[in-house]
């Protein structure tokens, strides 16, 4: 190949660079496809997680500030102030309690 | 048989979740892009990049306003995700790969062109390669090619110039 001139040059370059004409590839479509519905089932998941934690949360600090509360009454300071370890036995038990509620209603993916 | 609805509907649609419309644009953009993508990165890479530019477009298309064509924007992400992925990969292993896979890509008239070309388009810089399979292969003006790479129209006009004068170098 010698001394290529502009026009043989364009036309060489458009004749390979040009996209192949044929039909849509079915098989990639499909890929793709499921590439997009996992990538929804993992927004859907996430966006479940988020709101649960949310939840959560909001019924965590619920829950504490009612204990914070409920502990300022005289009757129940004195209690705490007798037995100490009452408080975070109550507090352990409602640990457990909410770990065994997350556990059943977890998000799924 | 009705008409076939446009990019623009299309567009609209998919971004409201209908993953049926997104199914219509990727059937009718995949050829264009896989194109560009492999003769960027080579074929196998090529048709990850094309894979992960649509599921990026799908995440997108809520955000996508329609200043350009859809056409445009998803080469835009496809060139985007190829220069994050060169980033990651700088080893001259990995380049010669490429250039091999080249050859296969390139769809010139004959076996020796085919390898003469293939060899030049190899020797290009990324951003030369893109420039050219753009406005030469894909028939982009200058101004789209440009913002598709997101460089200046004067930039692009180098590249494309320079590029188109190595390949000559190389096919003399």
């Amino acid at each position: 190949m010698n001394d290529m001139d502009d026009t043989a040059l364009d036309r060489l370059l458009s004749e390979a660079l040009a996209p192949p004409e044929r039909a849509a590839d079915r098989g990639f479509v499909v890929r793709v496809e499921r590439a997009v519905a996992e990538a929804e089932r993992y927004r859907r998941w996430r966006a479940a997680l988020v709101r649960q934690l949310a939840g959560e949360a909001l019924a965590l600090a619920a829950v504490a500030g009612s204990l914070l509360f409920i502990a300022q009454a005289p009757p129940v300071r004195d209690a705490l102030e007798k037995a100490p370890g009452l408080g975070w036995s109550a507090l352990l038990a409602l640990f457990l309690f909410w770990m065994l509620v997350r556990g059943r209603g977890g998000v799924r993916a | 048989m009705p008409e076939r609805d446009s990019d623009a509907v299309l567009c609209r649609r998919a971004a409201g979740g209908d993953r049926g419309a997104f199914r219509l644009l990727v059937e009718s953009h995949e050829k264009r892009l896989r194109a560009f993508l492999s003769q960027l990165a080579g074929p196998d890479l090529g048709d990850e990049l094309a894979q992960e530019t649509f599921l990026k477009a799908w995440r997108s298309l809520p955000g996508f306003r329609g200043e350009a064509q859809f056409a445009s924007w998803l080469c835009a992400i496809g060139w985007r995700l190829f220069v994050d992925h060169k980033r990651r990969q700088r080893s001259e292993g990995r380049k010669l790969t490429v250039a091999a896979e080249l050859a296969e890509t390139v769809q010139a008239p004959t076996a020796g062109e085919r390898l003469d070309l293939a060899r030049a388009l190899a020797a290009l810089d990324p951003v030369e390669r893109a420039a050219l399979v753009l406005c030469e292969g894909h028939g982009w003006s200058h101004g789209e090619a440009a913002q598709i790479l997101r460089i200046p129209l004067g930039t692009l006009k180098s590249a494309v110039r320079r590029a188109k004068q190595k390949c000559r170098e190389q096919l003399t």
